[in-house]
């Protein structure tokens, strides 16, 4: 139910998923105090891998497959693997109440915003003809903006409430968890692109 | 009662279920044109591993198959390692032909490489790269030659390419886009090319070569590409390639069916979409289903 004082809900019908993005700094206040059962440390970075798969399948057959959805979660592995270990970089940084395995799994509630982006990418593909997919794409590219964004602030009370930080240690653990997750992410995916095509582009834009 | 969760990941379970049953290697007869095999490829197929792409090197072998592939390029961006896993993997499975490639990414152009076994370096002059691609016993395909690309290309470089890609899925509902690749094509004699240019959003395959090529091998089908005996079904109508072997491919709609038409989604496919996609929300949204009372602000 709703507690119309701090607008967030208990109500356990809802997943942690649902309720911490539209209030997070009362949904950590509250599930820190709650505790985690133990082993569930990889819980949601294997449920985010497993959406992964999902979205792939959909994308490349219109059909979610096991062959695909294993192939697509260990394709896309390295985010929810490059994510964790910068995480444990920024824990290890200062003190915490925490325990590395309970804050690893209220952390990972900050991926929610992009598991529904994922199900949106899914649903998009199983129903536009796969020709048609093409004009899609940068509006896709530019939608991954919201989850990007809202995974900031969620993340931000993350480090506020869990960690118990001051907004200026957050906002710092923030960013360099961002700098060293996105660009491990981004080098590893584009790879040896990045040299050829990436940079001279970036750099062309700069000297215009 | 079922818990809302329970029943997500019931509906979850039906959709792979139900998608497992849906997802298999569909039979092909062997088609041969005046002596040739006729082999349907892909050129331009990217992996998850260094490429941007979506699936592992050997879930590209797995996914041409499923698709009516009989030859596919793993053609990674400047490096060729999950190329060669690829066709590693393909060897042991028996099939598809998996052929090495590059895509070789240069500032104003972009080449692939076709049966390389080595990286080109992408910062030789175009013709030089060419070269490179050619004493390795490869072919080099200029890539979604649009028109910004077109200057790369010098004359010299013009005349060693060997294909030009013709069929790419950005022509799709661009007619412009699909006017600039023809003009491209004009500019020399080169084989004809329909890749998917695969990066995981659409269908590998969904523009294709068909190459004539004398039997399955590598060997064979780099010297049909080198021969330009390839024809290329494309978007609204077109076909592209040497008039006597498009006259002959006529005689068979299977391989323009193949190459234009998205097979329409099966019952069992709406029902993976449909229970999937209910399942994924009720994943992320549904929670254990138990109500635990009342939280205020009072209790921190």
């Amino acid at each position: 139910m709703l507690d119309t004082r701090i607008g967030w809900t208990s109500d356990r019908r809802w997943s942690d998923e649902a309720r911490t993005p539209w209030n997070p700094g009362a949904a950590y206040r509250a599930l820190v105090s709650g505790g985690s059962p133990r082993g569930t440390a990889w819980r949601r970075p294997a449920l985010l891998a497993f959406i992964l798969g999902c979205a792939t399948s959909a994308a490349v057959s219109g059909r979610f497959t096991p062959r695909l959805i294993l192939d697509g979660a260990i394709a896309f592995a390295f985010l929810p693997l490059f994510a964790a270990a910068a995480f444990a970089v920024v824990f290890r940084r200062r003190r915490t109440a925490v325990a590395f395995g309970q804050a690893l799994d209220l952390f990972f509630i900050g991926h929610a915003p992009s598991l529904l982006w994922l199900i949106g990418l899914a649903a998009l593909t199983l129903v536009v003809d796969p020709r048609g997919l093409g004009p899609w794409l940068v509006p896709l590219e530019c939608s991954l903006i919201a989850p990007a964004v809202w995974g900031l602030w969620i993340d931000f009370h993350f480090f506020r409430e869990v960690h118990g930080r001051t907004p200026r240690e957050a906002r710092h653990d923030l960013i360099l968890h961002r700098t060293l997750a996105w660009s491990a992410a981004t080098t590893y995916f584009l790879g040896i692109a990045i040299w050829g095509e990436v940079l001279p582009q970036v750099l062309g834009w700069v000297h215009r | 009662m079922i818990s809302v969760r329970a029943a997500a990941q019931a509906l979850v379970a039906v959709a792979v279920v139900s998608g497992a049953v849906g997802d298999r290697v569909p039979a092909r007869t062997p088609v041969e044109i005046g002596g040739y095999q006729v082999l349907a490829a892909d050129f331009h197929v990217h992996s998850a591993t260094w490429s941007d792409g979506a699936l592992t090197p050997w879930g590209l072998v797995l996914e041409a198959q499923r698709q009516g592939l009989d030859v596919i390029a793993v053609t990674g961006h400047n490096q060729v390692s999950d190329g060669r896993v690829a066709r590693w993997v393909a060897r042991e499975l028996g099939g598809p032909l998996v052929l090495t490639g590059q895509e070789i990414l240069a500032p104003h152009h972009h080449v692939i490489a076709v049966g390389i076994d080595r990286v080109v370096d992408s910062r030789l002059p175009v013709a030089d790269q060419i070269d490179a691609v050619h004493q390795q016993g490869g072919v080099a395909i200029a890539a979604h030659p649009r028109t910004t690309f077109w200057p790369a290309f010098d004359s010299t470089a013009l005349e060693r390419l060997d294909g030009a890609e013709i069929c790419h899925p950005v022509v799709y509902g661009r007619p412009d886009i699909q006017r600039e690749l023809e003009a491209f094509a004009e500019k020399g004699t080169f084989a004809a090319i329909g890749s998917s240019d695969f990066h995981g959003l659409g269908r590998m395959g969904m523009c294709r070569t068909l190459v004539f090529a004398r039997d399955g091998s590598a060997p064979s089908v780099l010297e049909a590409l080198r021969a330009r005996r390839t024809v290329v079904y494309a978007d609204g109508g077109h076909v592209f390639g040497p008039a006597e072997l498009v006259q002959k491919a006529a005689r068979f709609p299977a391989l323009r069916e193949a190459s234009v038409v998205t097979p329409p989604a099966s019952p069992l496919d709406w029902i993976s979409r449909v229970t999937g996609l209910l399942g994924l929300v009720g994943l992320v949204l549904a929670g254990s289903g138990v109500r635990a009372g009342s939280f205020s602000a009072e209790q921190q």
